[in-house]
């Protein structure tokens, strides 16, 4: 069916007028060419002082016992911790890392932690990055925005999808296709026949008058969902020719890894047309004890798992369109508790990747010793302690919006976030 | 303001420096006074009014101390009222001051229409026992008032249906669920002896067969360990008991294995690991001076048991498998349990209210902060007494599990490196902690605080309200309403009325239940709501409604859609018994698809999708293609008065069909042929007349099968006159049908002819014959036929003992358009329809409703097309490649495969109707409810 013939016939009007500007489920899609967008939840609450921002032992201030015997390494312009699998994963990709330190998630608790570091604002109801992300550049994909749990919030604007079975999954591209052998279940008159009677009703559906709240979004996701769907098969094609996809891994004990499986999945999607953003979870950060050991395999795998992302995309020809922010709750207590674990920390870092740009290979953002945050001059960076600026989860999501053009979409649905002021992150 | 704002909003108060607003203490003589002059002082400040003041106090803008005065509340429309006095006295605050009067439930919904009685009734059974009500249960509530369709839903509100229902909320809460695929730690074998003995036994037996036997043992043990809360919130409802029980309860819920290995008391019905009963534990033990062991190769041998303890039971509040779905460490010292506790059982979400200290010198305060320093303490004030209260309770849940069995507090604390600890022997609680309790309140010296709290709790107005939260989302689909967070935001103003007009009414569900302790009568008060039933709104509708996203058409959760298509068809997707899981029924649904049709982990994805997305949209259509097979057999091979979808349907009901009668052809071969004959009245017009082979039968076992012979049709008038005569032969010409798939000429054997003038039909034929009636009356069609049959050694002969014995004809009049003119049999399937769409999608049409026409025509034009495109006299097709997934061997005979008896379809009525379940099954209104 012609795409504009359908939005005539759907009269689509009636549903459309009192939902958020910007829900248009049925946007005519050009063959896209921009840029993907993948977020990286370390859920928990991260020690980035093990990591990007790393801290060393001074005085009375002990806060790594990596520390003990190294110093911070260096990679291109960025420093990092001697610690886990930094080093190579430092060495190999500091050229296509922008480094966030001293983001001051206001906040030690998790629920909020999460909220705020991945809309931008502390409270609930504001859309993450990846749904705003799906909402402007993938409205009409059958898998716009594909989430894995972590902070997925829409604002209504989309919808997302959770894919935890690949192989089920290709079991239903195809429905009327018989579970085993090459047979279908309905004879195909029997099933055009049904779709052309369906899509009467729908028209019908579209067109009742008087609907609430809930039965507008409903049938506007319904027939969206139904609309969008033909494409799937492109995803469904690259999911049988894949081979054996990642398997999850773990520790040995109680820490458990899909990242790379999720990354493969969200790469899959993505270069098969029907995808433009992705949420990737890797849990396991909330480290209150033995610290050292569980963030050691933690960020070991979070690197290979960021390779694996980076080398399948290459694979998948998507690489050089492909963002990714990785980032977490928040930090954590720049000492340890009795229990060799590390507590919560407001102060975090957000790693922000992407091939071939001018804004990598530096640095933003200060924090002291005792990572407490250093307010920064925004043109500048450097410290300024008496005028400075802090920066928070807004400054970041405000200019990352506005790189990705993503600004207008969220000042025409109320979105804004309020930053006050400009760093600059992004300018080349 | 008394009692609740001054609680904090005092000088030294958790308030202290975070807040705006200070009172002073009623010990001053003067504090009425000061305190009002400061309520207006506050009012004048900028951007502060009545609304930002009521917004605060009703735990909306970020207010810390979460809800005070529930909106709503009596509290809080007197507070209101005051408010309006002050800001009048001070020249200041909102100018708009009391247009809020919201309490009005007709005000709210006047714009709004609601679902009739039964339809309310029917969608209320679908969610909350997962059936499908009948039409005439449904008809007996047409006109039924609030408190008819309260008592009738009340009356539903029971049995295995009902049970789903709230043990699958419940963990939607709790999210024990968790433990199903996740490790879970409290099952220590050291602090279970009847666990460790067990284990040690079967490693000391070393077979294979005692492991294994063992390790379904424990499995089963975890199955009664992990569903133990949710299945004691069921318990509570469907017994009706206080719901207080649920944080008071002196028992705990016990299958058969946790009955054993806990030492439990329960009275069990069976040993299935999936029944419970209340009981009471006795089999934890603590590593005091009794306890002797030694790890073994086998596992942990007990010498000798340490101090068994007798469960000090409070309800949910020390069950263990919540208490190791959130578990504590040495630092987090139950914060968590409390954080939980105030969410799920006291409507206070800490993390809601979070806001933190950016001062770095508060950061950097390592002065026990979390006690001393008022930007620490604004929370953990809240949060500590209530941690303290699970001061019995370990890191994962085992109860005073340090060594000594005097406390849980960890090593760490009472013998710290910089030997600086406050411990003293015989503690059980932290001192650089506040003491256990409840917010102000200490719990009392030599009493179990758990079980203290759980009072506490029980006797507090807040979980009531929580309680009524508990269900919500369950049953509505949506989480209830917050509490605007921003007064400059546009839509303040209506979602602010929203949020009271639907706090308004939990607060007085909550009165209520207070009063009948029920939760049950709760539930069904919710079902009978506007919240609930809410089904259209105007397009003038108030902009508060717009933001009461609720009523009827949620997307169903996948639970709930598997029990929709159970309860209308039987049918469920690809089940299988998990041993494992002691024969737990997986299915598609639960198994392959729960999270990408939205459901939820418990661990990983804790949160519901609302919203269809593409993949899902594919799932429900391979869901339907895949089910609407078998639902079909499965109902149709029933006898009629037991069907679910088709009872007064036959497999040979189709539509148009003005007279009927079968033709028993058994006169063997063409010397018998003989004819049947069938009276028929009918108007002026075109009319066709039908017949259909509906018994071509094959039987392998004796190689027995038959063929109808055709010699002659006819079709005369009252006096005699022939309209038709033709001869089996030219039916297909006459039929203007090709045959070929299905019958061939012949000769006649007993007439002396130069070529075939007769038809053999070999395979499932249906033959029409257009006929031009020129006046109405009425007429006869007759049928010459005969037949032939065989068996291994070829053509029976006159003599030779039948296997068959006939062919049956269905010889039928029908009208020419049977979508468009009205039959007998077009009527009873236009009713049939109606009651389908009823059941399936909650909507009433009228049978010439288009949407009923639309189903008819789906029905007869499948059926139609599939008598003529195929041979096949089953519902699938082999020559066409279609299949059923569908088990046929419980209808295996000696001498026949089941699928020819169940899959029969000479008609192709069992195609249509197979085509009118995925039509059903894939629609809007079947996926939302």
């Amino acid at each position: 069916m012609n795409r504009r013939h359908f939005f005539k016939t759907l009269g689509l009007t009636s549903v459309a007028a009192s939902l958020p500007t910007s829900f248009n489920l049925f946007a005519a899609p050009a063959d896209y060419t921009g840029k993907f967008l993948i977020t990286i939840q370390a859920e928990g609450g991260w020690d980035v002082t093990s990591f990007c921002d790393p801290k060393i032992n001074t005085g009375d201030i002990f806060i790594n016992n990596w520390a003990n015997n190294a110093e911070p390494g260096e990679a291109g312009n960025l420093r990092y911790a001697a610690f886990a699998n930094n080093q190579w994963f430092f060495d190999k990709y500091y050229q296509d890392m922008l480094v966030i330190n001293g983001v001051d998630a206001q906040t030690n608790s998790h629920t909020a932690g999460v909220v705020h570091n991945w809309s931008g604002r502390l409270s609930d109801g504001f859309p993450s990055l990846t749904a705003l992300f799906a909402a402007q550049y993938g409205a009409s994909l059958p898998v716009a925005y594909i989430s894995n749990g972590g902070y997925s919030a829409t604002g209504g604007l989309t919808r997302y999808t959770q894919l935890d079975n690949i192989e089920a999954l290709n079991n239903v591209i195809y429905p009327n296709r018989a579970r085993w052998g090459d047979n279908n279940y309905l004879h195909d008159n029997d099933w055009a026949r049904i779709e052309a009677l369906k899509n009467q009703r729908i028209t019908e559906l579209q067109q009742a008058p008087e609907l609430t709240t809930l039965q507008q979004r409903s049938r506007g996701n319904f027939f969206a969902a139904v609309e969008n769907s033909s494409i799937l098969t492109q995803f469904s094609n690259a999911l049988e020719n894949v081979g054996e996809l990642q398997e999850p891994v773990d520790d040995g004990n109680f820490l458990w890894s899909s990242l790379s499986r999720q990354a493969q999945v969200a790469t899959l999607a993505m270069g098969s047309g029907v995808c433009v953003s992705a949420d990737l979870i890797m849990g396991g950060y909330d480290t209150h004890e033995n610290h050292d050991t569980q963030h050691n395999w933690l960020f070991t795998e979070l690197a290979r798992s960021i390779d694996f992302l980076w080398t399948y995309a290459e694979q998948q020809g998507i690489a050089d369109r492909l963002v990714v922010m990785i980032g977490s709750d928040f930090g954590r207590t720049p000492h340890y508790n009795d229990g060799q674990g590390k507590d919560h920390w407001p102060i975090s870092s957000y790693v922000v990747m992407e091939k071939g740009v001018a804004y990598t290979n530096r640095t933003v953002g200060l924090t002291d010793e005792g990572h407490n945050v250093i307010p920064i001059n925004p043109v500048n960076w450097q410290s300024d302690q008496q005028s400075g600026s802090i920066i928070h989860p807004a400054h970041v999501m405000t200019e990352l919006r506005e790189y990705l053009g993503l600004d207008m979409l969220a000042l025409e649905n109320n979105f804004l976030l309020g930053a006050d002021t400009r760093f600059g992150f992004f300018d080349s | 303001m008394q009692s609740r704002c001054i609680a904090c909003h005092v000088s030294g108060g958790a308030a202290d420096g975070q807040a705006r607003l200070l009172f002073v203490r009623d010990t001053q003589s003067d504090y009425l006074s000061v305190n009002q002059q400061r309520i207006a002082d506050f009012l004048a400040l900028d951007a502060v009014d009545s609304d930002y003041f009521l917004g605060k106090a009703s735990g909306g803008l970020g207010h810390i101390g979460g809800t005070q005065l529930p909106a709503g509340s009596d509290e809080y429309q007197a507070f209101e009222t005051y408010l309006g006095l002050i800001s009048a006295d001070s020249g200041s605050g909102s100018d708009d001051g009391s247009d809020n009067s919201s309490g009005d439930d007709t005000g709210f919904w006047a714009t709004a229409s609601m679902l009739p009685a039964d339809l309310s009734f029917r969608r209320a059974l679908l969610l909350l026992t997962g059936r499908i009500p009948d039409l005439n249960e449904m008809e007996s509530l047409a006109s039924a008032d609030d408190t008819a369709l309260r008592a009738a839903i009340l009356a539903q509100l029971a049995g295995e249906g009902f049970h789903e229902f709230l043990v699958t909320a419940a963990n939607d809460r709790l999210l024990t669920d968790k433990f199903f695929e996740r490790g879970m730690e409290v099952l220590d074998d050291s602090y279970f002896p009847e666990i460790a003995a067990r284990n040690y036994a079967a490693g000391l037996e070393q077979t294979e067969e005692a492991r294994e036997a063992y390790w379904r043992w424990r499995r089963g043990v975890e199955i009664g360990i992990l569903r133990a809360p949710v299945e004691l919130i069921a318990h509570v409802v469907e017994n009706d008991l206080p719901y207080t029980e649920i944080v008071t309860a002196d028992y705990m819920m016990l299958n058969a294995f946790t009955n054993e290995a806990l030492r439990g008391d329960a009275q069990l019905a069976s040993n299935d690991a999936w029944d419970f009963a209340p009981g009471q534990m006795t089999g934890a033990m603590i590593h005091d001076d009794s306890f002797e062991g030694e790890w073994t190769q086998f596992g942990l041998n007990i010498i000798s048991e340490g101090s068994n303890i007798d469960w000090p039971h409070a309800g949910i509040l020390n069950d263990l498998a919540w208490l190791n779905r959130y578990p504590s460490t040495a630092t987090n010292r139950n914060r968590a349990r409390s954080r939980w506790t105030y969410y799920h059982f006291l409507d206070f979400d800490i993390e809601k209210s979070a806001q933190r200290t950016q001062d770095p010198d508060a950061l950097a305060d390592t002065n026990n902060p979390t006690l001393n320093n008022g930007n620490c303490t604004v929370c953990h004030q809240t949060l500590d007494p209530i941690a303290g209260a699970y001061q019995d309770y370990g890191d994962w849940g085992n109860y005073k599990d340090q060594w000594g069995g005097q406390d849980s507090l960890p090593w760490t604390y009472k013998w710290s490196e910089d030997e600086d600890s406050l411990y003293q022997e015989g503690d059980t609680w932290y001192r650089d902690m506040l003491s256990p309790g409840i917010e102000t309140t200490l719990a009392p010296q030599g009493q179990d605080s758990m079980q203290w709290l759980g009072q506490q709790i029980a006797g507090d107005e807040r979980f009531a309200i929580a309680m009524v939260k508990f269900f919500w989302e369950a049953i509505l689909g949506a989480e209830p309403l917050t509490a605007p967070q921003s007064l400059d935001a546009a839509d303040y103003s209506a979602k602010n009325e929203a949020f009271t007009e639907q706090s308004t009414f939990i607060l007085s569900l909550a009165e209520e239940l207070r009063e009948h302790g029920s939760l049950r009568q709760t539930i069904a008060d919710i079902a009978i709501s506007p919240w609930f039933r809410v089904t259209n709104q105007s397009a003038n509708a108030d902009a508060a409604l717009k933001y009461a996203v609720v009523g009827s058409e949620r997307l169903l959760t996948p639970e709930e859609l598997e029990r929709k298509t159970r309860s209308l068809t039987g049918y469920l997707w690809n089940p299988w018994l998990d041993g494992w899981n002691h024969d737990m029924v997986r299915t598609e649904w639960n198994y392959n698809y729960n999270i990408m049709y939205g459901g939820i982990d418990s661990f990983g994805v804790t949160k519901r999708a609302r919203d269809m997305t593409s993949i899902m949209a594919k799932v429900a259509t391979a869901h339907a293609a895949e089910a609407s097979c078998p639902s079909v057999l499965l109902d149709i091979n029933q006898a009629q008065g037991q069907r679910r979808l088709f009872n007064g349907i036959e497999r040979s009901t189709i539509p148009g069909i003005l007279t009927e009668a079968d033709a028993e052809v058994d006169g063997l071969g063409a010397y018998n042929s003989q004819p049947y004959q069938l009276n028929f009245s009918v108007e002026a017009g075109t009319n066709n007349i039908i017949l259909t082979y509906t018994n071509d039968t094959w039987i392998a076992e004796t190689g027995s099968h038959q063929d109808l012979i055709i010699d002659h049709v006819s079709v005369y008038d009252s006096q005699n006159n022939a309209l038709l005569s033709v001869s089996g032969a030219d039916l297909d010409i006459i039929s203007d049908t090709p045959l070929d798939n299905c019958s061939n000429v012949t000769w006649n054997h007993a007439e002396d002819t130069s070529q075939g003038t007769d038809r053999v039909v070999w395979g499932n034929c249906t033959v029409t014959l257009p006929i031009e009636f020129e006046q109405a009356g009425n007429y006869i069609l007759v049928m010459e036929a005969y037949y032939q049959e065989y068996d291994s050694d070829g053509a029976l002969e006159e003599g030779d003992d039948r296997t068959i014995g006939f062919a049956n004809v269905a010889m039928s009049v029908g009208v020419q358009d049977p979508i468009v003119q009205s039959s007998p049999t077009g009527d009873v399937l236009r009713e049939k329809m109606v009651e389908l769409v009823q059941r399936f999608w909650g909507q009433k049409y009228h049978p010439q409703d288009q949407e009923i026409t639309r189903l008819l025509t789906l029905f007869t034009e499948t059926m139609e097309d599939k008598r003529s495109r195929t041979g096949s006299n089953l519902i699938w097709e082999w020559d066409n490649g279609t299949s059923c997934n569908f088990d046929t061997s419980d209808w295996d005979t000696e001498e026949e495969w089941g699928g020819n008896i169940v899959g029969q379809d000479f008609f192709g009525t069992l195609a249509g109707w197979r085509a009118v379940m995925v039509y059903l099954m894939t629609d809007y209104q079947y996926l939302h409810d």
